[in-house]
């Protein structure tokens, strides 16, 4: 392979990645933009999506992308559930009670669900071994299974955009995400919103569980560093952007692979660290982020 | 005084004990320098570290490295405190030009980040194959060794709470902009807070290695224990001055009745906990209604007089 | 001194009472205490280890239990177990407490160096014979304890040595090794004896280059390996990393001739369908293999619904408490120091072959080699417990199905 092939073969694969990493993120993003709440049991959710997507497989064979959508409105559910029932009292505190409030539930609900599908499910390592039809662009391998994941998170992606731009909740989102107060004093429903929100959340995050449990493998014990790589591509792309995340995303997933390459494979998993603490340090809003009225 | 009666009880309490026990009780004098050492800079001054474990796992890194390099074991220790002091400085600067919730995150993607290191750097830390010490079984002597940086770390938060600087970091906690209006040197402050955070822990990462007599990347660093100490001073009551000591008793005990009942499911009736706790006592055990009832009682005033004798800016 | 007579007399009763109870009684049962880690980053290796452990102790029990020469009679078995949730300080409080409130006779396990490193501190303080399982760490063993043992997983030493013996007598024999493994404790440390063999029988190491345990795209490190064509892939990983580096292996089209992987187990089965097939690896023990108390291994392993194939470090920990009882067997009785010695000097006939310490306490036996077909596990030499032929070179991927 040319060295040019290979150059194209890294980038692609970083693409790939952070597309994924774009659709852990996208759920988050909707979460924290509205919420504010510092959720630390989101890659936790990732983790039972995928382990109940693939015992669903093998039980039932179904193929995994329509497991996703079957997955979607129980998830949404959950979502909401998960609002009403552990952020919405804790919202109407103090605040250093809120945030305190909100590190122990979130640490206690992370320990409860990894515990109750290590019973349930076992500590054993879940994947959905399917392979669609293969994909070649000339010499250059596009990862079946992961470019049909990428063209799905695109779409998903403009969807959404579509949604957050045109449509009235929509709307409500944003309104609420770039200015609490203004949106309050527009006499936006933010109680609705946050259910809708930590609905779609928690359903983006079923999807891409199903989309994770495909690529990689999935323990009861993965979700929380994926919990802090979401908060990284959100932070990288701005909170409340959703092109941001997708961009986010897509850059952490070209650091690594490029780090990988020239680096070393060491030292990959530290380029999302080091990159979340410049933006950090230089541009905390992110990317595309708006400017926090309120921090 | 109690305090006097509880620091005696506590120093005979191994030599009339199984070393079950001992053992037990050590370890719970470390979750509480990690737990007070986290609730100066989260509770008093409001910034809440996450990452405060980094400098647990510094600390450990340092004793090993000076202990295998032939140091003298006071040097040794000397060195965890200072080498987690010199982090707590050097990661001032950048971090405390955030706020909130993203100071928050940085701190625990600090603990990411500490850990590649450790794995990375193998000349340095040996890597993913750790640091073994000579082996010896120390209990007895890193018993009183913690159970007298525990009492230090009491007194020396309780101490700087007491003078200016106190004030000074609940001003940073309740208003920033109008402490630094009032001529509060804010980063002065805050480096000060994170560096006495940090040297405490840095020390305590160095007698739990001592015990341990080897420590790895996951070990000192892992999300598996790095949260354990922060959860319990935020259990107890952030900010409050019995909070982390409760938190600490309180989760450290709780964990030792459930790993010896049950089998199964103990880890999530301990997450169970934390969430009650959290929705239903959100500012932890020690500002919550019993507990303050329970503390007004024993002060002799009426009960819901609204004098709470646990002191703190609650 | 007849003023501190009461005095004495009453530290005598107060030492009667809380101290130390005497074994001046006959022994009634063979008390076994142990951590496993059922929660926790280790326990993905580790499931229902709980439950066959109770298994073990019904069906030893119900075979007789275990003769103690010493009081003339067959004593009972019981195990005393927590979950060390994979915490290293967890673990050392929990044999303090069986050391010293459970009051043992010996201790078995833990798995994992770490918490061995951790643990085996106690024992040795305590001065209880210990036999840990699944503890490889070299520094563990030269620290000169003398009552702490390892059993092996198979031995790390030794590791792949079967099959690289097997690669050799291959025609056209393969020339060229790449090693790919995680850098974390034991997948790091097979390869290197594993390359100092394939060296030793003329293969040439192309590459041996390490990835971090929670690398999730190999695409660069594989192309570094594609042109160099090996003709074996060597990869010595966990379940997760082989599943990810195997996808990829596939994806970016590498063929080697043979894919050997150090933990093919059957999740890794399970997980990559039919693009395991054909892969190689290493098992201590597999179902039918003729040795020494493999009945009661299988009638365990059935009896808790553990399946080798999803837990290859199963074995150890089982050895792990055989071997202890057979060592208070030939000790005679609970004398701890006779049982220190009985392991110490004896050789032990377990289902995995003869086991026999070194001086430092830890155990090398040979893995066997095993291989993917049709989604089961065949065991390939040596040809007195093989099952079946080893097929190689394997097809490349375009050529298949």
């Amino acid at each position: 392979m040319t060295a040019l092939g290979t150059f194209a073969q890294v980038v692609l694969n970083g693409l790939l990645l952070g597309g994924i990493y774009a659709l852990v993120a996208f759920g988050l993003s909707l979460i924290y933009g509205v919420s504010r709440v510092l959720n630390l049991t989101h890659g936790t959710f990732l983790m039972l999506a995928g382990i109940l997507a693939s015992g669903l497989y093998a039980w039932t064979g179904w193929n995994p992308f329509f497991i996703a959508a079957a997955l979607v409105p129980a998830f949404f559910v959950l979502g909401g559930l998960f609002w009403g029932l552990f952020v919405r009292p804790n919202l109407t505190r103090p605040p250093l009670e809120v945030v305190i409030g909100s590190v122990l539930i979130t640490v206690g609900l992370m320990m409860v669900i990894e515990d109750v599908s290590l019973f349930f499910a076992g500590p054993s390592l879940h994947s959905i071994p399917y392979r669609p039809p293969e994909v070649r662009l000339g010499p250059v391998a596009v990862g079946t299974a992961r470019t049909w994941i990428l063209a799905c998170i695109l779409v998903l992606t403009v969807a959404l955009q579509l949604f957050l731009r045109r449509s009235y909740v929509g709307k409500g989102i944003r309104a609420i995400t770039e200015d609490y107060a203004g949106a309050l004093l527009s006499g936006v429903d933010v109680a609705r919103l946050n259910v809708v929100c930590f609905g779609l959340g928690l359903a983006l995050v079923a999807v891409a569980g199903v989309f994770y449990d495909m690529v990689f493998a999935i323990g009861p014990y993965m979700g929380f560093p994926l919990t802090v790589t979401a908060f990284t591509v959100i932070i990288l792309g701005g909170i409340g952007s959703l092109v941001g995340s997708l961009l986010g995303g897509i850059i952490l997933g070209l650091a690594e692979t490029g780090t990988a390459y020239v680096l070393g494979a060491k030292w990959a998993p530290a380029i999302s660290v080091v990159t979340l603490l410049l933006i950090l340090v230089v541009r905390p809003q992110g990317l595309l982020g708006y400017r926090l009225t309120h921090e | 005084m109690g305090a006097g009666a509880a620091l005696a009880a506590l120093a005979i309490l191994p030599t009339l004990s199984s070393t079950y026990l001992a053992t037990v009780v050590y370890q719970l004098f470390l979750f509480f320098i990690v737990a007070q050492s986290f609730d100066l800079v989260a509770g008093y001054m409001g910034y809440v570290n996450l990452g405060h474990y980094v400098f647990f796992g510094v600390g450990a890194y340092a004793f090993c490295i000076a202990l295998v390099g032939n140091a003298p074991l006071v040097l040794a220790f000397a060195g965890a405190g200072l080498a987690a002091l010199a982090c707590a400085l050097l990661l001032s600067y950048p971090l405390f030009r955030l706020r909130g919730d993203y100071f928050a995150f940085a701190t625990l993607a600090l603990l990411i980040l500490f850990q590649i290191l450790a794995t990375n750097l193998e000349g340095l830390t040996g890597g993913s194959n750790g640091i073994s010490l000579p082996p010896g079984y120390h209990l007895y002597a890193a018993y009183y060794l913690a159970l007298a940086v525990a009492a230090a770390c009491l007194v020396v938060v309780r101490g700087l709470m007491r003078l200016r600087i106190g004030l000074a970091f609940l001003g940073i906690r309740e208003d920033e902009q109008a402490a630094e209006i009032f001529g509060v040197p804010l980063l002065a402050h805050k480096v000060l807070g994170l560096g006495v955070s940090g040297a405490f822990a840095g020390v305590a990462g160095g007698i739990q290695a001592w015990t341990l007599s080897y420590i790895d990347p996951p070990t000192v660093f892992g999300m598996d224990v790095a949260l354990v100490p922060i959860a319990m001073a935020l259990f107890g009551g952030s900010g409050t001055a019995a909070g982390p000591l409760v938190g600490v008793v309180a989760l450290g005990l709780l964990e030792q009745g459930l790993w010896s009942r049950l089998r199964y499911l103990h880890v999530a009736v301990y997450g169970a906990i934390l969430i009650l706790v959290g929705l239903l006592m959100p500012g932890g055990i020690a500002r919550s209604g019993p507990w303050r009832r329970l503390a007004a009682l024993r002060a002799g005033a009426p009960a819901g007089s609204g004098r709470a004798a646990t002191g703190g800016g609650a | 001194m007849r003023r501190h007579a009461s005095g004495i007399v009453a530290l005598v009763a107060l030492f009667v009472a809380v101290g130390p109870a005497g074994a001046a009684e006959a022994p009634k049962e063979v008390l076994l205490g142990t951590t496993m880690s059922l929660t926790g980053t280790f326990s993905l290796s580790a499931e229902k280890w709980g439950k066959m452990t109770e298994v073990f102790e019904q069906v030893v029990n119900a075979r007789g239990g275990v003769m103690l020469r010493d009081a003339g009679k067959k004593v009972p078995v019981k195990f005393i177990y927590y979950d060390d949730k994979s915490v290293p300080a967890t673990a050392v409080q929990m044999y303090e407490r069986l050391a010293t409130v459970d009051n043992v006779h010996v201790l078995v396990g833990p798995d994992w160096s770490p918490i061995g490193n951790a643990a085996s501190n106690v024992a040795d303080k305590h001065q209880i014979p210990m036999l840990m399982a699944n503890v490889l760490s070299p520094q563990i063993y030269a620290r000169g304890y003398q009552w702490v043992f390892g059993t092996p997983m198979p031995g790390v030493e030794v590791w792949s040595d079967k099959y690289f013996d097997l690669l050799a007598q291959q025609r056209p024999a393969p020339k060229t090794v790449a090693f790919l493994y995680a850098d974390q404790p034991f997948a790091r440390d097979v390869p290197v004896p594993a390359r100092r063999k394939a060296e030793s029988l003329g293969m040439q190491v192309v590459a041996f280059e390490s990835f971090p345990p929670e690398l999730k795209d190999f695409s660069s490190l594989l192309l570094k390996v594609k042109p160099l064509n090996p003709d074996i892939l060597y990869i010595s990983a966990f379940e997760e990393g082989i599943i990810t580096v195997l996808r990829q292996v596939r994806d970016l089209d590498l063929n080697p001739k043979n894919i050997h992987t150090v933990m093919t187990s059957g999740k890794v089965i399970k997980a990559l369908g039919p693009d395991a097939e054909l892969v190689t690896g290493e098992l201590a023990w597999w179902y039918g293999m003729k040795t020494p108390k493999a009945d009661l291994v299988d009638e365990i392993l059935r009896k808790s619904g553990v399946d080798l194939r999803e837990y290859i470090w199963t074995m150890s920990r089982l050895i792990s408490y055989m071997i202890m009882l057979d060592a208070v067997e030939k000790a005679g009785g609970l004398d701890r120091t006779k049982i220190r010695d009985a392991l110490r000097t004896a050789t032990f006939e377990m289902p995995i072959g003869p086991v026999k310490f070194e001086r430092d306490g830890h155990a090398i036996n040979p893995g066997y080699p095993t291989q993917v077909r049709k989604g089961d596990l065949v065991i390939l030499a040596p040809p007195n417990l093989a099952t079946a032929k080893f097929l190689y070179p394997s097809p490349a991927w375009r050529e298949r199905k």
